[in-house]
This record gives C-alpha cells, structure tokens and sequence, in this order.
C-alpha cells in the first residue's frame, strides 16, 4: 500500500496535478509569501525608508543570494537529503573567483564559468560519496565542507594580498535592468529554469519520486543514486554563483561570508513547504522563505531590537512559518485524497 | 569479544580510538601524568555530556541542533546568577531544569507541532542564543565559588573530572537496562511499529529532547565553572562537533541502532584529533582537512560496512 502511495503521490507530484497536490503545493507557497508581505508591511509602519526603491532592491539583492543557495537546497531537500556544504561553497565562490583573477588572468567570464564548474565538482563529490557509502548526508556533507574550507584557508595563507573582486563582477551585481537588479534576474531566471525542470521533466518526477518513496523508485527502474548525485550537483552549481555574486556586491570575499546560509538555507527551504524528509515541495515556496528571512533580517533590528532580542524574534519568526508551512502540508493531504 | 559487540563497538570504532589514543600520547608522552589525564578529561567533558544528549536524539531517529543554546543558557545563567554563598546548589539545580525546560519545548513542537526535528531545533536554537546572549551580552561574570573550587579541583587522589566521568559512565551503564531506554530504542529503530506494540511513541520523543537539554545544560554548567566564567557564544562550537562525535562513534543518524558509550568515544575521537592536529602545530588549512577527511573516511568506510548487498 505504501508503494502504491508513494509512486502515486510521485507522479502526481509533477505533470497531472490532482486537486490535492495542488492545494497542498500552492497553499505553502502562498503563505510563504503571504508572511513575507506581513514582515514588509509592518516594516514600512515602522520605517519611513523601508518601502523605498533603494531599500527593497537592496533586500532583492540580498534575497537573490540566500534563495540561489535555497535552490540547490530546495533539490537535495526534495530528494529526502540535505547539504551543509553550501555554506563553505559560497565562502569558496567569492574567494576562488578572487584567486583565479589574480592568477590565471584569462578573462572574467571564463574565470566565472571555471569557478561554477569547480562548485558542480565539488557537489559532485558530495553526491558521489552520497550515493556510493549510502552514509547520511548531513555529515558527508559537513565532511566536504570542510575540505573546501581548508583549501580556502590555505588559498588565502599562500596569497598575502587581500582577496580582490574583479572589477566586472562588482560591475554586473551593481547594476540593474530597469528597476530589478541583475542578481535577482539571475535568482529569478534560475528559478524558472528550476521549477520547469521538477514540474515538466522526466528529472523532476524522478526527484519527487525518489523523495517520497525510493524503493518504489528503484523497483520502478529509477537509478536512484544517479538521481541524488544530480541534486548535489545542482546545489553546488547554484551555491557557487550566489558565492560569486555576493562576492561582488560586498566588494570584498573572505572564509565565513556564507556562514549564514548553513542554516539559513534550510530554514528557507522549510518555510517555504517544503518537507525535509523529501517528496513535497516546491521551487516558488523557497522563493518566498527566501524573502521573508531576508525581510525579517532587515525588518528586526530597525524595530529597535538589540541584537538578543532580533535573534529571538527570528527564531521565533522561523518557528511560526515553519508551523504554518507544517500545517498547511497536513491540511493539503487530507482534503486531498 | 562478545562484551564490545554488547557495547555496539565495531570494527571501525575500536581501531580508531586506540590508534588516535596511541598517536595523542606518542606525540605528547607527559600527557600521561595525572594532572595532564585529568585536563584532558576536562577538556573533553562539556563535548562528552553534550553528546550523550545528542546520543539520545540521535538512538530515537531524531536530531538536536538546538543543544548549544540550551547550553549556553545554562553557562550565562551560573555565571550571572549563582554568585551569591548559600543559594549556589539550589541555583544549579534551578538551572539544570531550566535546561530540561528548553528542551521540553524542543519537544512540544516536535511531537505536538508535527515538525522536523532538525528545522524546530533549528529555530529553538536561534531563541536560546538569543536569550543568553540578551542574560550576558559580552563574556564574563563570575561562578559561584565553592563549585568552582570542586570543579577545578586536581590536587585530591581523584582529580574532579575523572570521578565526573566515571560517575557519567556509571549512570549510563545503569540507565542502559531501563524502560525508558528500550523504548528509545524502538521508537528509532520503527515509530509506527513501536506505537502497535504499545510504546507511548510521543511521550518518548519527549522524554528524549528534554533528556537533551538537561545534558546540555549540564555541559554549559560544567564549561562555566571550569573557566569560572559565562559565554553566550560558547555553545555554537559544540552542535556540530557533538554530532560528528556521536557518528564517529557509531550511531546511525537513522536511529535505533548504536549505544551511549559511543557517544562517550566518540567525544574522546574528536578531543584527541584537536590534541594530535596542535601538537603537531600543522597550519591550519592541514588540521581542517585532516579533520573533514578523518570524518569521510569513518563514516564512508562504515556505511561501505555495513552495507548489505540486496539492502534498497
């Protein structure tokens, strides 16, 4: 019976939507945005500013960045894994971009295209020891980071100079095209790419699939390692471009930038519905718990917190998205079937 | 060697631990005297009772990542509060329960809110951080001094930490042919069937995260009155580290299956990987990869193990 379940939810999951799946899909990711609207309304009671066109692109830059990292998440995330290593792949983005600037000195896009293939190795290697030891993945993970973390140290040992951004990356994330900055073009295009591949590819069905039951997913002929492999190497791919490109913004890249993203990642990934033991969820929920951590990083202290207080308040926040996002699941699957 | 397999020793734990012992006294042969054994112990402690905490998690198919906050609590909370004479081991007491109230809220979320466990102690741990760090801002304050003095204590036949350990590993030894224990068991090795055979599969989740926090709290209790002082950054250092010590040692991160003991090992694998990597006095990117690798290689050797051919 719960074969049978699992394969069904699966499938349904991806191409003929059934009402349930529908709801419960849609519901997470409308309140995902709905909580992110609540925090920005409060915010421009609060702050004159906050509802200014220089405030939000700035916190659409900042959104842009942990919901790059919650992309890749949001796919290892679907297939009932987890990845710790996107914290030390956006530290290694920003500083390998530096380093290979200053050493290589072959152009900037081929500098970039090289960084973001060395992140999908990395991810590689995650998903490779994944599927290969069947070892859990949060510590595998942990374990990879860990290396990236002290080539990063030793990156930054052998060079005395201070990490330098190339000037044409600082360029392109200063920029905007109209009124939206040109990393949240990227965050968004990404994101369209991502949710047409989980929702009309024979990829995506798969991932839902192997989330939700991966023996049905293996007695059904899927390479259910092969799949898991895939995701890590999307986590890779998207968490070294939001290295590269917070890189940019900042100006400056240094071991520890994306220490927020570790955790900050998930807990994105959890507001926005998405079921951390894997099989439910969706691009679009991520999307919108990207933006709400990123408004509530922002709203909290101009409330006039001290530091502790923010830190409870954001617990406090994540812990009431998370419960709603818990839910509205709960709610989706028994009006559903 | 029926008594290892008992303990859930296998064969990748055992090996490691000796030869990481034999490579730690090689390297620093007067760490053998008693003071220097009793100040590795201390060193060691505060990951060992935290890790035990997370051992329990980790044996009912759940995850802690918020005992560092319940830690920290507790640490700010004996060094800003306990310094008056009298009132000292009641305060310590009071703070012991605070601990096993924070990790009773752990929890309610879990078992009442229906949540992940990774993700409620995730957002748990960001309000315990914060309430410590809003009880004492910046390191510092004072311990009561009694208990610091007993703590601190190496001169007496039994330095302090080695009867803390033993009295540790005695409880443990005690409290592994309980009920409650077994139920932790079941309920990790198969929820739905521990709750068809009877097993109050909510009650003891909860027991389990309130278990938790009182560790922690204890761990933070034991750092504040080793360095006679409260740090509410202190505890972030020890989530990850008392995971990996619990793996290293030899639970499954999918419960059901290791013992505490491990944990206890476990601890020990990761203090002596620290000892070895600083007296070495390798630069730091070496001791970083040295430790992820160390880290793979077990847990990657041990899955290879462990599993079966047929096994989906």
């Amino acid at each position: 019976m719960t074969v049978l379940r699992g394969g069904l939810k699966g499938v349904t999951a991806s191409v003929p939507r059934s009402l349930g799946t529908l709801v419960r899909t849609r519901l997470t990711t409308v309140a995902a945005f709905a909580l992110a609207a609540l925090l920005f309304i409060i915010g421009t009671a609060y702050a004159s500013g906050f509802a200014s066109l220089s405030n939000v692109r700035t916190l659409a830059v900042f959104a842009s960045v942990m919901g790059l990292v919650g992309l890749g998440e949001t796919f290892v995330i679907l297939t009932g894994g987890i990845d710790l290593s996107v914290a030390y792949l956006v530290d290694f983005g920003g500083i390998q971009l530096s380093y290979m600037t200053r050493t290589l000195q072959v152009g900037l896009w081929v500098d970039v295209l090289l960084v973001v293939a060395m992140g999908i190795a990395i991810g590689a290697v995650s998903g490779f020891l994944v599927a290969v030891t069947g070892a859990p993945p949060l510590v595998l993970t942990l374990g990879v980071g860990g290396l990236v973390e002290g080539y990063l140290v030793a990156v930054g040992t052998l060079q005395s100079a201070g990490d330098v951004v190339p000037p044409g990356i600082e360029h392109f994330t200063a920029g905007y095209l109209g009124p939206v900055p040109n990393m949240t073009l990227v965050w968004l295009g990404l994101a369209i790419v991502c949710a047409l591949v989980l929702t009309r590819t024979t990829l995506g069905r798969r991932i839902y699939l192997v989330g939700t039951n991966p023996r049905a997913a293996r007695l059904s002929g899927i390479h259910v390692n092969r799949v898991r492999f895939t995701t890590y190497m999307v986590s890779g791919a998207t968490a070294t471009i939001a290295g590269v490109l917070l890189s940019g913004f900042v100006q400056t890249s240094y071991i520890g930038m994306g220490s927020s993203y570790l955790f900050g990642s998930v807990a994105a990934v959890a507001i926005g519905g998405t079921a951390l033991v894997g099989g439910t969820g969706s691009v679009w929920g991520t999307v919108g718990g990207a933006c709400t951590l990123t408004i509530l990083a922002f709203l909290l202290p101009i409330l006039g917190l001290n530091s502790a207080t923010v830190q409870i308040a954001d617990g406090g926040i994540i812990l009431v998205g998370v419960l709603l996002a818990r839910r509205l699941q709960l709610l989706g699957r028994t009006g559903g079937r | 060697m029926g008594w290892l397999r008992r303990l859930h020793v296998d064969i990748v734990m055992l090996p490691l631990f000796v030869g990481l012992l034999i490579t730690d006294v090689a390297l620093q042969p007067d760490i053998l005297t008693k003071a220097q054994i009793a100040l590795t112990i201390q060193t060691a402690l505060p990951l060992v009772l935290i890790s035990i905490g997370e051992g329990i998690v980790l044996l009912s198919g759940g995850i802690d990542v918020s005992v560092g906050g319940s830690m920290v609590i507790a640490n700010v909370l004996v060094a800003t509060w306990g310094g008056s004479g009298a009132a000292q081991s009641w305060h310590i007491l009071v703070i012991a329960l605070i601990g096993v109230a924070c990790g009773a809220f752990n929890g309610c979320a879990i078992v009442f809110g229906k949540l992940h466990p990774f993700v409620a102690t995730l957002a748990s741990w960001a309000i315990y951080d914060g309430i410590a760090l809003q009880l004492l801002p910046s390191a510092g304050g004072s311990t009561p001094s009694g208990l610091t003095n007993w703590a601190q204590n190496f001169n007496a036949t039994l330095p302090t930490p080695i009867i803390v350990l033993v009295v540790t590993m005695a409880f443990l030894w005690y409290w592994r042919s309980t009920r409650t224990y077994k139920c932790i068991y079941s309920v990790g090795s198969d929820e739905g069937r521990a709750g068809l055979s009877g097993v109050r599969t909510g009650q003891t989740k909860f027991i389990v995260y309130a278990l938790a926090g009182l560790l922690a709290a204890l761990a933070g209790i034991y750092l504040a009155l080793t360095t006679a002082s409260g740090d509410a950054t202190s505890g972030d250092g020890y989530i990850l580290p008392a995971i990996e010590a619990c793996v290293l040692g030899g639970i499954s991160l999918n419960g059901g299956s290791g013992g505490l003991g491990l944990a206890v090992a476990g601890a020990f694998i990761v203090t002596f990987v620290e000892g070895i990597t600083s007296a070495l006095s390798l630069p730091s990117w070496v001791s970083f990869v040295l430790s992820a690798g160390l880290l793979i290689v077990v847990i990657g050797v041990r899955s290879l193990l462990q599993r079966k051919p047929q096994q989906t």
